[in-house]
């Protein structure tokens, strides 16, 4: 039937707006790295395991995972330091409990742990929503624009989270939303530990410490980093991961330190303490994570996330140039791998978190 | 429709690599479905280019881990469309609790032409899940096991869905749909 093929109203005027919006995120996304076709990368990482097998002891539990990877099998049985851990992919948002067990939570997108991990939030188009983590909702929100990237604060009272062009708080039952600020970039905010203070980038790159309980006026930290992460230690020093370089700054700046990365910096996790940074960097198609400085694995391909066990002792690894979770104690004593991750969760697999016993 | 699968597959290559002009053809090539899609379930065309729109930010977020193996076509409507249905929940539900804190999100336009105009009015008549389901089949041209896939439906309620809102716009278009 041809009306099917009727155009619907607004629809070539709306493509022009839109494609306006969609170039300028494509021009402020993370740089691609020279286009390659994974497999010859995967066969990399697979290689290098091998080798890896040959020469040192973690590298036998990569030979073994690299030997079970044959097949389809879910290999993820147990988490090594017990916790939960959520996962954000392009179907959904997964929870993964101690004993290997995984539960979908539907739809969602950009799930995040409130800070005991009783509760998740989530988006879902204009929607923020609260739930716990078996999916059973307590609270929705619909707001005018897309929703993404909520953060909880230290008690999970507040919750930041982005709506189209707004970066806004609500408490965290659910009352009280309001608009913070609509010069923010999306997806960069992280809470200051014990206070009600939000850490964002405002859209010139620059970096603004706002409480939002309190009329004061916000700190602004200028900076040529344009990060990507915001993170606090906890003593209340914030670190700020760009795409090449990660800066420390003192609670309402100025810069304490920096250091430069000839390559990507890809992922970078503050331990529960506050006294560790993980950090993940690629180059020349090759990931190295680091604990302060020290390198404790590197791999061939990306290692798109690092996130710290709910202890401290342990980083989970997100190493999708090889479709596989390493589970790494640190100092380094253990490690195990975990094939297969694609297979068992879906495309586009992420780590939002491993929480809470 | 102009565009191979093999066009589409070197277009996601050059974007992955980061070419603007490949993304951009992307982008005219998916955006009239991928936008109509969406109208023809919320039948709000302020919310419709919202809803396109983000799934296209959603497959530039996620560029550089899409498989090229895989056609980005379903990958897109499938987010479309559940988005869509998400939206025309949450509008639902909003207009039954008349919560005025609740942002308003768009006001609804008029068609622009006689054929479009008395096919979203037919189709609005449905409920988004069965407006989903025949503009899946219908506009964007799936199989009904396809659609099954898509929208994680059995494949009976895909058959049953497209039956009753076929015969209902049949009944109100005066002509078969098909």
């Amino acid at each position: 039937m041809s009306r099917w093929r009727d155009p619907a109203p607004g629809e070539r005027d709306s493509g022009d707006r839109a494609w306006d919006v969609v170039r300028q995120a494509y021009a402020e996304r993370v740089p691609a790295r020279p286009g390659r076709d994974r497999r010859p990368i995967i066969a990399l990482a697979a290689g290098l395991a091998i080798l890896a097998a040959a020469l040192s002891p973690p590298g036998h539990a990569v030979w073994g995972s690299l030997r079970d990877a044959v097949s389809n099998e879910d290999h993820l049985t147990k988490l090594p330091a017990g916790g939960r851990i959520l996962v954000n992919t392009h179907d959904g948002a997964w929870v993964v409990s101690a004993d290997g067990s995984k539960r979908f939570l539907s739809d969602y997108t950009d799930a995040a742990w409130s800070p005991h991990g009783l509760y998740v939030a989530a988006a879902r188009g204009n929607q923020l929503v609260a739930m716990e983590p078996n999916g059973k909702v307590h609270w929705k929100l619909a707001r005018g624009g897309a929703v993404r990237d909520p953060r909880w604060s230290y008690e999970g009272f507040r919750v930041a989270y982005f709506a189209g062009n707004e970066l806004r708080i609500v408490n965290g039952n659910g009352t009280g939303d309001h608009l913070l600020t609509r010069n923010a970039r999306p997806g960069v905010a992280a809470w200051e530990p014990r206070t009600h203070s939000l850490a964002y980038v405002d859209k010139s790159g620059n970096i603004v410490v706002q409480n939002v309980d309190l009329p004061r006026s916000p700190a602004h930290i200028r900076t040529r980093l344009s990060p990507r992460t915001l993170e606090w230690t906890s003593d209340a020093r914030l670190i700020a991961v760009g795409p090449h370089a990660v800066g420390v700054f003192a609670r309402r700046g100025p810069q304490l330190s920096r250091f430069d990365f000839s390559g990507r910096i890809t992922s970078a996790a503050v331990s529960p303490s506050g006294a560790l940074i993980a950090l993940v960097g690629l180059r020349r198609d090759e990931s190295t994570v680091s604990v302060n400085g020290k390198t404790v694995f590197s791999g061939a391909g990306t290692i798109l996330d690092v996130a710290w066990s709910p202890d401290g002792r342990w980083l989970v690894l997100n190493w999708t140039g090889a479709d596989k979770w390493v589970f790494l104690r640190t100092p380094v004593k253990n490690l195990v791998a975990v094939p297969n991750i694609e297979a068992n969760f879906g495309a586009g697999t992420r780590i939002a978190g491993w929480c809470c016993p | 429709m102009a565009g191979s699968q093999r066009d589409e597959r070197a277009w996601v290559r050059g974007a992955q690599r980061g070419s603007v002009s490949d993304l951009e053809s992307l982008f005219r090539h998916h955006w009239p479905r991928a936008y109509r899609a969406a109208y023809l379930v919320v039948h709000d065309s302020a919310a419709a280019e919202d809803i396109a729109q983000e799934a296209f930010l959603a497959a530039v977020r996620s560029l550089d881990r899409f498989d090229r193996r895989r056609p980005f076509g379903p990958w897109l409507h499938r987010i479309v469309v559940n988005r869509a249905i998400d939206w025309s929940r949450a509008r639902a539900l909003r207009r039954e609790s008349g919560d005025a804190a609740l942002h308003t999100v768009a006001a609804e336009s008029v068609p622009e032409t006689p054929h479009a105009r008395s096919l979203a009015s037919a189709l609005a008549d449905l409920s988004p899940e069965h407006r989903a389901v025949i503009v899946l089949r219908h506009l964007l041209e799936y199989t009904p096991g396809e659609i099954a896939e898509l929208t994680g439906l059995p494949r009976g309620t895909v058959n049953s869905r497209l039956r009753r809102g076929l015969d209902h716009l049949a009944e109100q278009l005066g002509e078969d749909v098909r």
